[in-house]
């Protein structure tokens, strides 16, 4: 299997659609549906690389994301945000956050895995 | 001439003179009583010549002048300072209702062979007084309402920011479903079955632009639209946003191409995706409809009117060989939710009918105007003017 990638989102089919599309292109799928379950699985599984969404129940995007660069386990992980808002200001908020890359609602599933690769440094 | 005769001609003098002035003017001796009054007195106050002349102030039209106020005037004030002006008096006449009267009083030593006279200017101001009020009161009406409107305004875009995100989240789901078919991710897919799913794709990115225009609007008039500002050359915008329509203009045989005045060809200082935004909605526009081998042709030039200015305005030109606007289209073609043309298949020409809003939008963002020429059955024009540097 190839490298490791955590999801979480809180939509089971667009969880679902993410998971289907990067197995395809050789990676091992971890999923959680909201950011603390995603902090969690982050602490516990140290992956590879982490998709998340911004927008979600329990805990957002924003804090999961924060809270995983600031744990010295889980800081080294890449981390890339799925937002749907499309709003000025929401680029510096994600990037204040410590992801290193973000990409927009609806997902391009052809621009995705290239953009992973690029973040990862790896293929798959 | 006698002093007598003197005397006759001053006052013959003076009762011109008040009669000449619109507002009503009185005349009084030291003892306060009417020595002479005008028409206008007369007439706005409605009192009789027979009644007043001779009167003490107080005592005319039955009394009705023994107003408190009147009395301070010109039995305390007066005398102390010979001069008073803009004295408001507010007061319940029996005759004509209430009155809102501005005073004016002079007194005046040895005149008209008396000792002192008192001249009293009496103005109405009740109309006016009446007008300013309703002004005060329309003005904070206005202003409540113009809150309330911004209210209004900022509730509706804040609901239409959160429904584009949750519209977004399923139509994640049917795009991405739908290119993962597409892509046979995992399988073929039948001719029948490729068709549906393509139909299932380009529906959804359908949806989908029709959201980011509805954002993009929303976001403008709630403010909140940022310009990404930077400086680049207005042809490198011109020969990229052609390029994106390069192909649909090819199947259909419509000849592309760009014209740039040498004066013209300089950089802009403007949001380069938003400039690119409005070329591409402008150029789909008219690649959409022109038919068949039709033309398509974007010039550039300086705006004149702005020649002098330090600030060059660069005004661009996207002209067609299409099928034209009628005239009676043209007043409302920026506004939200037009598709014009309602009898040709819809199918044809599929459109959001937020392209132009939009548009209008963006150049404004930008300082720039945008107008519309057009010939039904021959072509349409549209200009927009954009700052250079």
């Amino acid at each position: 299997m190839g490298p490791r990638i955590l999801v979480v989102e809180d939509n089971p089919q667009n969880r679902l659609l993410l998971k289907d599309v990067l197995e395809f292109h050789g990676y091992e799928i971890m999923e959680a549906e909201d950011g603390q379950t995603g902090i969690e699985m982050a602490k516990k599984y140290k992956p590879d690389l982490i998709l998340m969404d911004l927008q979600m129940p329990v805990m957002d995007g924003f804090t999961a994301g924060r809270s995983i660069r600031g744990d010295p386990d889980t800081k080294n992980i890449k981390m890339i945000a799925v937002t749907s808002f499309a709003m000025s200001g929401d680029k510096e908020r994600i990037m204040e956050a410590g992801f290193d890359h973000y990409i927009s609602k609806p997902i391009n599933i052809r621009e995705l895995p290239v953009l992973i690769e690029e973040v990862l440094g790896v293929r798959p | 001439m006698s002093r007598k005769r003197t005397v006759t001609k001053t006052q013959e003098y003076s009762e011109c003179i008040i009669n000449t002035v619109r507002e009503p003017l009185i005349v009084l001796d030291q003892d306060l009583r009417v020595v002479a009054v005008n028409n206008s007195f007369y007439k706005v106050f409605k009192v009789n010549p027979e009644e007043t002349v001779g009167q003490l102030i107080f005592d005319l039209g039955n009394k009705q002048w023994d107003i408190p106020k009147l009395r301070e005037l010109l039995e305390t004030i007066l005398p102390q300072k010979t001069t008073f002006d803009d004295y408001e008096v507010e007061h319940e006449y029996a005759t004509i209702g209430k009155r809102i009267m501005l005073l004016n009083a002079r007194q005046i030593q040895k005149v008209l062979g008396m000792e002192q006279i008192i001249l009293l200017a009496v103005e109405d101001i009740t109309a006016r007084k009446e007008t300013e009020e309703g002004l005060k009161k329309a003005h904070a009406e206005l202003t409540e309402l113009a809150a309330e409107l911004k209210r209004v305004s900022l509730v509706k875009s804040e609901f239409l920011a959160n429904m584009s995100h949750e519209l977004r989240t399923p139509l994640n789901a049917i795009i991405g479903f739908s290119e993962v078919l597409a892509d046979r991710l995992y399988g073929d897919l039948n001719e029948k079955q490729k068709e549906y799913v393509q139909y299932i794709y380009t529906s959804g990115r359908h949806l989908l632009s029709l959201i980011n225009d509805i954002l993009d609007l929303s976001k403008i008039e709630a403010g909140k639209m940022e310009l990404e500002v930077s400086r680049f050359p207005l042809r490198t915008v011109l020969d990229s946003s052609l390029i994106m329509l390069k192909e649909k203009a090819f199947k259909h045989g419509i000849a592309l191409s760009v014209e740039v005045d040498p004066e013209a060809d300089i950089h802009v200082e403007a949001d380069e995706r938003k400039i690119k935004q409005i070329l591409f909605n402008l150029l789909s526009n008219a690649v959409k409809f022109t038919s068949d081998r039709g033309r398509v042709t974007v010039r550039a030039r300086l705006a004149a009117e702005n020649g002098s200015e330090e600030r060059h305005m660069l005004e661009v030109c996207i002209e067609d060989t299409g099928i034209g606007i009628k005239e009676e289209d043209l007043p409302g073609l920026f506004g939200a939710f037009i598709q014009l043309h309602q009898s040709v298949s819809t199918k044809e020409y599929e459109g959001t009918g937020l392209g132009l809003a939009l548009t209008k939008r963006l150049v404004e963002l930008h300082h720039g105007r945008i107008r519309v020429e057009s010939e039904y059955g021959k072509g349409s024009r549209f200009y927009f003017t954009l700052p250079g540097i």
